[in-house]
């Protein structure tokens, strides 16, 4: 029991837990906006560049974790494909990074039940808000995102679950850096590798604990 | 955009390739009372009021009503469906299901001022006032499509488009909500296109009469001409 209290009043644990708490908040947001105007567009869009957005937003469901980290790091990095061309943004080894691994992890998830629950049905409605005078962005506010505002809800309980147990992306643009970039999924890969089995299990009940609080929030927030 | 050709009166000369069908329509109808389109279904009645409406964009020709220009691909003028003020009642009402019954009503009413007066008459007009906190999965198809015809007129349209409006309802129903439509005209001062495949309908509700067939119109004029030539056996076929 003593460990355990030292445990959770240790600083660094609570640095780890602020992180994952920060970064689960950013990649909701990030989540509720992307995902409803991306799942909008390839609703609508049967294009090229529509069928690349969409296999781009996918490659993270069905590529490994630390595949995707990899190409995120050949492109992001400081020699990579987009600091040749003179884009520097500091997302590596940075909590940017640990932001943006989130954000691609958990974004097909919210993306997908969008893109479905968007059928001809809302666009029938869509039509009808037009006609009673309503433009494209009122349309979509107040007819497209209500109608979907369930399968967006179920999506971002599921992207949460995704981001905060996101360990391969994280570790490849994030690093890993203790005191900067360990989230606790990845602290609770540290402490296995300390063979601190009892820190692992306190960052577990952690982990779930948010979980749980997040997916109840959620539920209740999308049966609204 | 206004021009004194063709006021109060809708003219209509479009052209448009829908997959293999080609509608290629041209009519002028009054501005006023009830004119129907009348064909068989696939005749293009729809698509005509759907490029009315600015829903569908014709590949060429004109739409005005009382002279002002909705529609000119030649000057490239398409006013956009939420300003084109065309109230449309379509043929599955489209009611939002997240919204309540006074929720759908007041979603396009341009009169905020005295949007509860204005609610209030429409709905006691229209028989729905007991209806306004119930959601649209509640109503009978008689009550939702009355809630469509009110909606649009809050909107206050200068120009109602009516896609097959009895359609889905049984005779009672219908029988119901004819005296409804037959009164738009004038007690709103706004006139209406109502799409038809039936006889008895056009019968009951038109002032004028403009029949499809093919994608064409093949005549056009009120309907005291028009329906003594229609053979009520055989609705779109001319009787001899």
């Amino acid at each position: 029991m003593d460990r355990i209290l030292e445990l959770l009043s240790d600083k660094d644990l609570a640095f780890t837990i602020a992180l994952t708490a920060k970064t689960c908040c950013i990649a909701v947001a990030l989540h509720a906006i992307f995902g409803l105007l991306i799942g909008y567009y390839l609703a609508r869009k049967k294009s090229f560049c529509a069928a690349l957005i969409d296999l781009m937003v996918t490659l993270p469901l069905v590529f490994p974790p630390i595949g995707t980290g990899f190409i995120l790091l050949l492109m992001f990095g400081r020699n990579g494909v987009l600091g040749k061309l003179g884009i520097t943004p500091e997302i590596i080894f940075t909590e940017a990074g640990v932001v943006t691994a989130a954000f691609i992890a958990g974004l097909p998830l919210v993306v997908k039940p969008i893109q479905s629950a968007i059928e001809k049905e809302v666009f029938k409605l869509a039509e009808a808000a037009k006609t009673l005078g309503k433009n494209e962005v009122q349309v979509f506010f107040l007819i497209v995102v209500p109608a979907v505002k369930r399968s967006l809800g179920a999506g971002l309980i599921l992207a949460v679950g995704r981001s905060l147990g996101e360990v391969g992306i994280t570790l490849m643009v994030g690093g890993n850096i203790i005191g900067k970039t360990n989230t606790i999924s990845l602290e609770v890969y540290n402490s296995v590798m300390d063979a601190d089995f009892l820190r692992a299990g306190v960052l577990c009940l952690i982990l779930g604990s948010i979980s749980v609080c997040v997916f109840f929030a959620l539920r209740r927030l999308s049966a609204l | 955009m206004y021009n004194e050709k063709g006021a109060h009166k809708l003219n209509v000369n479009v052209q448009k390739r829908l997959g293999t069908t080609l509608i290629k329509v041209a009519f002028e109808v009054p501005e006023e009372g009830i004119t129907v389109l009348y064909g068989h279904s696939g005749a293009g009645k729809t698509s005509v009021i759907n490029m009315l409406s600015g829903l569908i964009t014709p590949d060429s020709g004109t739409i005005s009503l009382n002279g002002k220009v909705l529609f000119d691909s030649a000057t490239k003028i398409n006013i956009p469906t939420h300003k084109r003020r065309a109230g449309y009642i379509f043929q599955d009402k489209r009611l939002f299901p997240f919204m309540s019954v006074r929720k759908n009503l007041l979603f396009g009413c341009r009169n905020k001022k005295n949007d509860k007066m204005v609610l209030t008459n429409i709905a006691e007009l229209l028989g729905i006032a007991d209806l306004l906190d119930r959601k649209p999965d509640s109503l009978s198809g008689g009550e939702g499509q009355r809630v469509a015809i009110g909606r649009a007129l809050l909107s206050q349209p200068e120009y109602l488009l009516m896609d097959e409006p009895l359609s889905s309802l049984d005779q009672q129903r219908k029988n119901e909500l004819i005296p409804y439509i037959k009164q738009i005209p004038d007690k709103f001062n706004v006139p209406v296109i109502l799409v038809t495949h039936s006889y008895e309908e056009a019968a009951y509700l038109a002032d004028h009469i403009v029949l499809l067939d093919g994608g064409e119109v093949t005549c056009n004029g009120t309907s005291e001409q028009i329906l003594p030539q229609i053979s009520c056996q055989s609705p779109l076929s001319f009787a001899v």
